[in-house]
Formats: structure tokens, C-alpha cells, sequence
């Protein structure tokens, strides 16, 4: 009854429409943060700031204000004036302060202003080895940065990737998201691909063919101990962990056809899940791993599918375009990232499940494979500069474009890891 | 029971009355009839007719020579028809005309300074980093004749304080939207005295 009142309450509300003025663009400018030279007991006190000031910058997300700049070098609230940094157009403010309690351990005190509106949105403070401040700094970063924005950080996540340095040699490497720490888990002069992160981070499955055939494998990323899996076709390939770290969907032909198998880790079952005639290929996991996208050719051109586990029902989710390709979802589940491809000319591309529109967001063409980072901003996909392959990525709104520091050789196939927990 | 039906007829009744009172206040705005009587008729051109009359006279001028006789005839008609139609319609129709004319003139005004106020809005609001949320908060804002904003007040959060914050800071970084100056006063009291921003994360 109540519900019935209010309605009509509502009712005589709205009659007036108010003018309603829409804004989705924003400023093209990118936040100017300013990373003060941290306070400290040693020389190296400016090495953590210059190290944040790195990790936050490395995507292009915002834009360093220099040193030289500056007009004031406060290292805790006492001595921070919010008006120094308003006239210098500054968004956000880290400042901070180290100090050495004994012969490693080091106490890192760290503050997070936002200027225009003149307030302390972060407070906090880490203890640590200096020998280890890289991972420290990694640290405060991706709080820094969960502060500002309220997405995680992903600075200490990692990427997988194949480096195809000459005719006859293939890598599989695995670095810090910044291309630091680079390490080689497996080497080959057959090729190799579509490396796979398992959800704890502990192994990666990826596609060899060493034997003349592809055959897929999970490498401990520790021990290095190597595991094929066993089954019965010969062609086997596109292998993906599933995030619940149960499963593992990949492709198989049996007869000649490939299509979406799913490999149980517990009971090492394996089980068919398309039977159709066409090409059914790369899958990739919803986040709750109930449901899997997979690229198929059976209405004549490579089109979207998702396929619901449970049931087998197949539905397919692209319609525009020639070409739609290497779907994953976000980490919402919502939308997905594809290759969406036209007369030839490749682009990365998003789709909200649910619409019919596909949005391109690069500007390359001849672009494969996107990762979509953890927190779901940003994405790095393949690209081709002649016929060197290396690795661009961008951020979702648009705004930044960055490329991944050159390797010798080419990059193909990124996989971005999890979340570190 | 009976009460709450009682209390609920009443409301009806009075939201009925409200209505009414509402749907009175609304006739205020619509064009005044009697005030466009004193414009002489000479001096308004019909275009649309016009134009008709040129093609029908084209077309028949493009048929063959037998037709002539008919032709004059037919010019003759439209002659007649012109007439007839100052006479009987033309000033009904001048005063819709009007009426539709101002309407647009007023249409045309608002978009561009809707367009104006979303450029400006635009180049002053930071938007944070979002991934791929899909939210929006809703201001309503309270404007000046001068274009000082005299209130701003979020109505609709979109559930994210960095999202909405960042709106806060844009709104707070400007005092005056100089864009509604010049407005006629009419235009603004009807569109932007108070009006509402959405900041949307998407398109």
C-alpha cells in the first residue's frame, strides 16, 4: 500500500523534466602527480620516491611534475601547504620519510595528499630491507595508486610472454610487469606458445612442439619440473587456467576437427564440451569459471561464442565484423576484450556482453593477443613493426599509449599474471 | 485497513489537485495569442507554398505545348488558391508559425549552450582511472542570471567515492558557469537556473 502512495507521490514529482546536461569525456589532460624526494637518514634517500614516481608513470596514467619544479620539499603533514602544489596545477601530492632503525631494516612513513581537495587520502607505513626496496616500492605504489583511483595496483604483477630472438629459437619468458627481472623458464628450437598463468601463480602451461607435434605442458615456475598432459588426439593446443585453479580448457582434435576440451586437475578427466564441425578455438575463462568464450568459424567467418559449462548451451556474441577473435573477459565478467578485424586491419577491441556494439580502442593495426591486466585498466596486446614483433598496451579511457621496453628479438603472446596475493 | 484506504483516496485527491495546479502553472509558458494579432500580414512570405507553386508551375511548363491552355488554367487556379487561403487560413497559420519558430529559436539557444557548459565541464573534470565501470553520479546545480553557481549537491551517487570525488573537485574548482550570459532571461529561468550534471564513466 505504502509502495502505492509513494508512487503516485513520484508521480506528481516528476512531471517537471529538469534539464539533464551529460558529461563522459574529461579533461585530456593526465593528473600531475608529484612524488617528493623522500626525507632520509642516508644518501639514498631519493631512491624510493624515484622509484614510485617510476611505477606510477609506468603506464602512462599520470604525468611526473619534476624535482626542479618544485617549491617546497615537506616530508610529513606538518610541513605540507596545500597551496604550494594548487599553483602549480599538481593533482596529488606523495610525500614521505625513511629512517634506518639497525644495519638493513629501514621504516618507510608515506603520505598521499589530493590538492583539489585539500586532503590526506592516505597514511602509511612499511618496514623493510633496503636491499629489497624495489619490492618495497612496489608496494607503497600500488597503495598509492589504489588511493587515488580505488582500482589495485598492479605493479607487482608479472608477465609471461614467447621471444623469438632468432630463426630457430624459441623462449618462454616471464618478467616483472616493468620488463625487469627477466627469466627464462624454457627454451626450444620448435616453436612454442599461448603461455597460461595458473590462478596462484605457481605453474604456467603453455604449448610446445618439440616432438613435431603440439603437445601442451605445466611448468612449476620453481622447480622447473615439467608435466605434458597426456591425451589422446594429437593436436593439442591454447591451454588456460581456469581461476578457480581446477580446471584446465584447451583444444583438441581428435579427428581432424579442434574443439573446446576441458582437463580436470584433480582426477585428470578430460571432457568434450563442442561437437560441431567447425574450428572451435581459443578459450578463455569467465571469472567465476562457469562459463568460457571461445572463437569459432562455424557460421563461415571466426565469430564469439560463450559457452555455459554446466549445460553445454552455446550463444553467440559478436555479429558485426568479418573477423572477431581471442575474446577474454574482464575481471567484472561483464565485457569482454577481443580482436575485432575488418578488411584485414586488426584492432583491439571491447564489447559490453550484453550490447551489440563493438568499441576499437587501438590505433595500430596487425594487433593479436590482448591481456587485460588484473584490475582490469589497462590492456597489452601484440603488435608489428615490420617484422619485429615487441608489445604495446594502453589504458581503457584511452588517454595513454605506452610500448614495453624493446627485447632482442620478437614478442609475441603476453599473458599478463594475477593479482600477487 | 479502512483508514489507510481513506488516507490513500485522500492522497489521490490531492495529488490529483497538485496536478492540476502543476498542469495551470505550465499554461504560463505557452506563447500568448493575442499579443502576435498586431503583425501586418503583408510583410510574411509563405516559402513552403511558395515553393510548391514554382515546382507545379516547372512541371507544367515541362509538358507538351497541347497542354497550354490547361496550364493557364491551372496558373490561374493557384492564383485563386493563394487568395482563398490568405484569406481564410493565413493567419492561424502565421501564428503557429511563430509560435514554432521561437520554439526552435529557443531549442537552437539551449543546445548550444548546453554544448558550451559540457566543453567547459569537460576540460576541467579529471576523470580518474576506472577499467571498465560502468557508473554515473548526478549534481543539481543552482545558477545566477550572472552564471554563479550559488549550489551544487550530489543527488545520485554512482557508489564510488574516487569517481565522485573527482566530479566534487571539478564542480568546486569553477565558481561561475560564464557560458548562460547573454542567454535570454526567459531561456535560463526556464533551462538553467537549476539544472542537472551527469558525469557519466562511459559514453
Amino acid at each position: 500500500m505504502k509502495y502505492f502512495l509513494l508512487f503516485f507521490v513520484f508521480l506528481s514529482l516528476t512531471i517537471e523534466a529538469k534539464l539533464k546536461i551529460e558529461i563522459s569525456q574529461g579533461s585530456k589532460d593526465l593528473p600531475k602527480i608529484a612524488v617528493v624526494p623522500f626525507k632520509s637518514n642516508l644518501n639514498e634517500g631519493e631512491s624510493i620516491s624515484f622509484l614510485i614516481q617510476d611505477n606510477l608513470t609506468l603506464f602512462g596514467e599520470f604525468k611526473a611534475l619534476p624535482k626542479e619544479e618544485m617549491l617546497s620539499f615537506p616530508s610529513s603533514e606538518k610541513n605540507f601547504f596545500n597551496r604550494d602544489w594548487k599553483i602549480l596545477n599538481v593533482d596529488y601530492v606523495v610525500l614521505g620519510s625513511f629512517q634506518e632503525n639497525n644495519s638493513e631494516l629501514i621504516r618507510i612513513e608515506y603520505f598521499v595528499f589530493n590538492i583539489s581537495l585539500n586532503k590526506l587520502i592516505l597514511r602509511g607505513d612499511i618496514s623493510g630491507k633496503y636491499s629489497e626496496k624495489e619490492e618495497i616500492s612496489k608496494v607503497i605504489s600500488n597503495r598509492v595508486y589504489k588511493s587515488i583511483t580505488g582500482l589495485n595496483g598492479v605493479f607487482n604483477t608479472k608477465i609471461a610472454y614467447i621471444l623469438n630472438p632468432s630463426k630457430d629459437k624459441y623462449k618462454i619468458c616471464v618478467s616483472d610487469i616493468d620488463g625487469s627481472d627477466e627469466q627464462v623458464l624454457f627454451e626450444s628450437e620448435a616453436p612454442l606458445m599461448s603461455p597460461s598463468w595458473s590462478s596462484d601463480l605457481k605453474k604456467l602451461a603453455y604449448v610446445s612442439f618439440e616432438k613435431g607435434f603440439p603437445e601442451i605442458y605445466m611448468q612449476d615456475l620453481f622447480s622447473g619440473d615439467r608435466e605434458p598432459i597426456k591425451t589422446l588426439g594429437l593436436s593439442n593446443s591454447a591451454p588456460v587456467w581456469s581461476p578457480d585453479n581446477k580446471k584446465l580448457a584447451f583444444v583438441m582434435s581428435l579427428s581432424g576437427n579442434p574443439d573446446i576440451y576441458i582437463y580436470n586437475l584433480r582426477n585428470k578427466k578430460i571432457s568434450r564440451h563442442t561437437t560441431h564441425y567447425g574450428i572451435d578455438t581459443e578459450p578463455a575463462w569467465s571469472p567465476n569459471s562457469k562459463k568460457l568464450l571461445f572463437t569459432s568459424n562455424r557460421s563461415g567467418s571466426p565469430q564469439i561464442y560463450e559457452l555455459t559449462i554446466s549445460s553445454n548451451r552455446i550463444k553467440r556474441v559478436t555479429l558485426d565484423g568479418d573477423y572477431n577473435a581471442r575474446a577474454s573477459y574482464f575481471p567484472d565478467g561483464k565485457d569482454i576484450v577481443l580482436v575485432h578485424g575488418n578488411n584485414g586491419v586488426f584492432h583491439i577491441g571491447t564489447k559490453k556482453l550484453k550490447s551489440r556494439f563493438i568499441n576499437t580502442i587501438s590505433k595500430t593495426t596487425l594487433d593479436e593477443s590482448p591481456t587485460i591486466s588484473p584490475n582490469g585498466n589497462i590492456i597489452i596486446y601484440a603488435t608489428k613493426n615490420n617484422t619485429q614483433g615487441y608489445l604495446a598496451g594502453l589504458t581503457l579511457d584511452g588517454k595513454s599509449k605506452f610500448t614495453l621496453p624493446v627485447k632482442l628479438g620478437s614478442v609475441r603472446e603476453p599473458a599478463w599474471s594475477p593479482f600477487m596475493n | 485497513m479502512t483508514n489507510s484506504f481513506v488516507g490513500f483516496l485522500n492522497s489521490i485527491f490531492v495529488h490529483l489537485f497538485l496536478f492540476a495546479i502543476l498542469a495551470i502553472d505550465f499554461s504560463i509558458f505557452v506563447p500568448q495569442k493575442d499579443r502576435i494579432n498586431t503583425i501586418p500580414i503583408e510583410f510574411v512570405t509563405f516559402p513552403i507554398e511558395k515553393e510548391n507553386n514554382l515546382k507545379k508551375i516547372e512541371n507544367i511548363k515541362n509538358e507538351s505545348i497541347e497542354k497550354n491552355i490547361q496550364k493557364k488554367e491551372l496558373i490561374e487556379d493557384l492564383k485563386v488558391d493563394k487568395k482563398k487561403q490568405l484569406n481564410f487560413d493565413s493567419k492561424r497559420k502565421l501564428e503557429d508559425q511563430i509560435a514554432e519558430t521561437k520554439l526552435l529559436k529557443e531549442r537552437r539557444e539551449v543546445q548550444i549552450t548546453i554544448a558550451l557548459i559540457q566543453d567547459r565541464i569537460n576540460s576541467i573534470w579529471k576523470k580518474p582511472s576506472l577499467g571498465n565501470k560502468n557508473i554515473q553520479s548526478e549534481f543539481v546545480i543552482n545558477l545566477a542570471p550572472s552564471g554563479e553557481i550559488l549550489s551544487f549537491d550530489l543527488i545520485s551517487s554512482s557508489g564510488d567515492k574516487v569517481f565522485d570525488e573527482s566530479a566534487l573537485a571539478a564542480l568546486s574548482s569553477i565558481s561561475f558557469i560564464t557560458e548562460v550570459i547573454g542567454l535570454d532571461r526567459k531561456y535560463f529561468e526556464r533551462n538553467f537556473r537549476s539544472f542537472n550534471l551527469v558525469f557519466k564513466s562511459k559514453n
